[in-house]
């Protein structure tokens, strides 16, 4: 055993193995969110240490752990909707083999862990909303036609919330079932093309995802509770296309997106258990972006982006609600968002990058009723993120 | 300097500064483990300097006008070789010394901590090095007010929405196992940079620092998410023996 310790210590920390296969990288990014007069600090922090243990040229093993942290800033704002805070951890163990020169298989296998808290006073650990997911994949890397590089990825995602318990069952049982229902399965097939080149300078990206989730004991919610006869489930598509135009030092991006979710899952309103409405089919909807972008590059050190952002999302069976919480039955809820921002980046060193930001967001549906999400606003978002990547 | 500034900005804005900094004093008395580990971290220098001389001292000089004096001091038990890393252990220290001349019948207090550390560090490039380590921070801090009134604080706990009256007397020990890890490269201009970002597992607990350092004087911020503290800036000496 001490042997073996030895022999991984020297594998680990020898020149030329190790370390000239070293990823680090620390991104701390302080913002601030101003919204009808109000502001709301965010701090988001994103560390990643990976390093690749390389077997011969074909073979190669990735170790990858990822520390993030997002949640307000400092003054710990007292809106509820921006004093949620998460802390992720993620770890991923992946496997590289070179088939031949235009074929690669990497099968991985991964553990995320988050802490969620909804507010500063909870202790980390005992969120609601905690989550651990485990993931086993498969991803084909195909170089397929020369211009045209193809990955095609499966993952098997399992969902385990430790500590949620069901309160809406709790509630209509008069706290007699306390079954923890949320865990739920996905499988994620993936398909994607990246740079590919039809004819220069011009690009391609294609992604197209599909989500299969399936609850492990979660049903149908009826009027009396989750009593269906099936079990929840959902299916997600979702595609997105980015031509990018590159000319000398300037760069036009267009990224399409557009999203079909149908899940089988219903909803039920009220205040107490005679007045209880039910509404079918209340998760499904789809939703559309376009996402032009131009980034000039102004030395070989710093660039200036200009990004703007259109979203249109409809909900296929989900009335909105008016000012009073009323739900409005003739119509289905829509909501659309517009934005645009500059982005400015400079690399201040081989290692070490600024990055100041400016997005302006008008969101604006049909849905009147703000006690639980904010459909209506508008918000200018500020954030400076320093970056140490080797 | 809230008087200072008074006349210069809203009443609005002065009565959200003072009660930030009332909410702040009530985290700090409910929660003084977090703000004193936090000094901890932002007087403590756990990477890999490129100093060749076996011994350096290292003190925070703004937290030593701030009367927390401290001082750590840090070994290179080995240089490294091609295979094997560098070896640094060290040890910091820290104590409210300020608080054991308030001479009073009502009021006694100490604060202090110590932390020993290992830390093991590579060359990657002439300019670059990374380092990964592990620390025991452990700290006591005691607060007593003799005669506590009731009366004295139950209108001011009502306006607050908090019993004063239970901070009679704060004893706080923390003993929390971090480890850590981080680059430092030297710029062309002689100066180091390092980056570090740590974790104490038992409290989940993050702290990152960021430090530009010249061969005497440390500069630079330590960021604590969901912390009393948040954001810490600090200037440091280091001493080269």
């Amino acid at each position: 055993m001490k042997k073996l310790g030895l022999i991984i210590f020297i594998i680990l920390f020898s020149q030329g193995m190790l370390f000239s296969q070293l990823y680090f990288n620390l991104g701390i990014e302080e913002g601030v969110i101003l919204s009808s007069g109000e502001y709301y600090t965010i701090n988001d922090i994103t560390s990643d240490v990976a390093y690749m243990i390389p077997f011969n040229k074909n073979n190669s093993l990735m170790a990858y752990y990822q520390l993030k942290y997002n949640g307000p800033s400092v003054g710990d704002n007292a809106d509820a909707r921006f004093s949620e805070r998460a802390q992720d951890h993620y770890f991923l163990l992946k496997y590289l083999l070179k088939v031949n020169n235009s074929l690669a298989l990497k099968p991985s296998v991964s553990f995320f862990k988050e802490f969620y808290k909804f507010a500063k006073n909870e202790v980390w650990g005992e969120g609601l909303y905690d989550l651990n997911k485990y993931q086993f994949g498969i991803d084909i890397v195909s170089k397929g036609i020369s211009t045209i590089p193809l990955t095609l990825i499966y993952k098997y995602q399992m969902f385990k919330y430790p500590n949620y318990h069901d309160l809406l069952t709790m509630y209509l049982t008069s706290f007699q079932d306390k079954k923890e229902i949320e865990n739920y399965r996905n499988h994620l097939i993936s398909l994607s093309i990246s740079e590919a080149s039809f004819s220069k300078p011009l690009f391609i990206n294609f992604i197209y995802d599909l989500n299969l989730s399936s609850y492990d004991n979660k049903k149908i919610l009826e009027a009396t509770g989750y009593s269906g006869n099936d079990k929840q489930k959902g299916v997600n598509h979702s595609i997105n296309l980015g031509p990018v135009y590159r000319a000398s030092s300037t760069a036009l991006a267009l990224n399409f997106g557009l999203e079909l979710n149908d899940s089988n899952q219903n909803y039920i309103f009220g205040y107490t258990s005679t007045d209880i409405q039910l509404y079918s089919d209340y998760y499904s909807y789809t939703s559309f972006n376009v996402k032009p972008s131009i980034t000039f590059m102004l030395s070989k050190i710093d660039y200036l982006a200009l990004l703007f952002g259109y979203i249109n999302k409809q909900y296929k069976n989900r009335s909105p609600q008016d000012s009073n919480g009323v739900f409005l039955l003739d119509s289905n809820l829509k909501t659309q968002s517009l934005s645009a921002g500059l982005s400015y980046f400079i690399k201040l060193s081989d290692y070490f990058s600024l990055n100041p930001e400016y997005l302006y967001v008008k969101s604006d549906s049909n849905n009147k009723y703000q006690q639980s999400v904010n459909y209506n606003y508008d918000a200018h978002l500020i954030t400076l993120k320093l970056n140490y990547e080797y | 300097m809230l008087f200072c500034f008074s006349d210069f900005v809203s009443a609005d804005f002065m009565d959200s500064l003072e009660k930030t900094a009332i909410k702040k004093g009530l985290d700090l008395a409910t929660n003084p483990n977090d703000f004193f580990l936090s000094i901890n971290n932002t007087i403590e220098n756990l990477g890999t300097d490129p100093f060749n001389k076996r011994f350096q001292l290292n003190f925070s000089m703004f937290w030593n006008f701030l009367t927390v004096g401290n001082f750590q001091i840090k070994y290179k038990a080995y240089k490294g070789s091609k295979i094997m890393p560098e070896i640094i252990g060290g040890l910091s220290y820290w104590n409210i010394w300020s608080l054991s001349l308030i001479s009073s019948s009502d009021f006694s207090a100490s604060a202090s901590g110590f932390t020993p550390f290992i830390t093991l560090g590579k060359e990657l490039k002439k300019d670059l090095k990374f380092f990964a380590g592990a620390k025991y921070s452990i700290g006591n801090i005691k607060v007593k007010i003799q005669n506590a009134n009731e009366e004295d604080s139950g209108d001011m706990s009502d306006s607050l929405s908090f019993d004063l009256s239970s901070l009679a007397s704060i004893s706080s020990t923390y003993k929390e196992f971090g480890i850590y890890t981080g680059i430092n490269y030297l710029r062309f201009s002689g100066k180091e940079v390092v980056a570090l970002i740590g974790y104490y597992p038992g409290i989940k607990k993050i702290f990152t620092k960021a430090q530009v350092s010249s061969s005497v004087f440390d500069w630079g911020f330590c960021i604590y998410p969901d912390s009393v503290l948040g954001i810490d800036l600090f200037w440091n000496m280091h001493l080269n023996l």
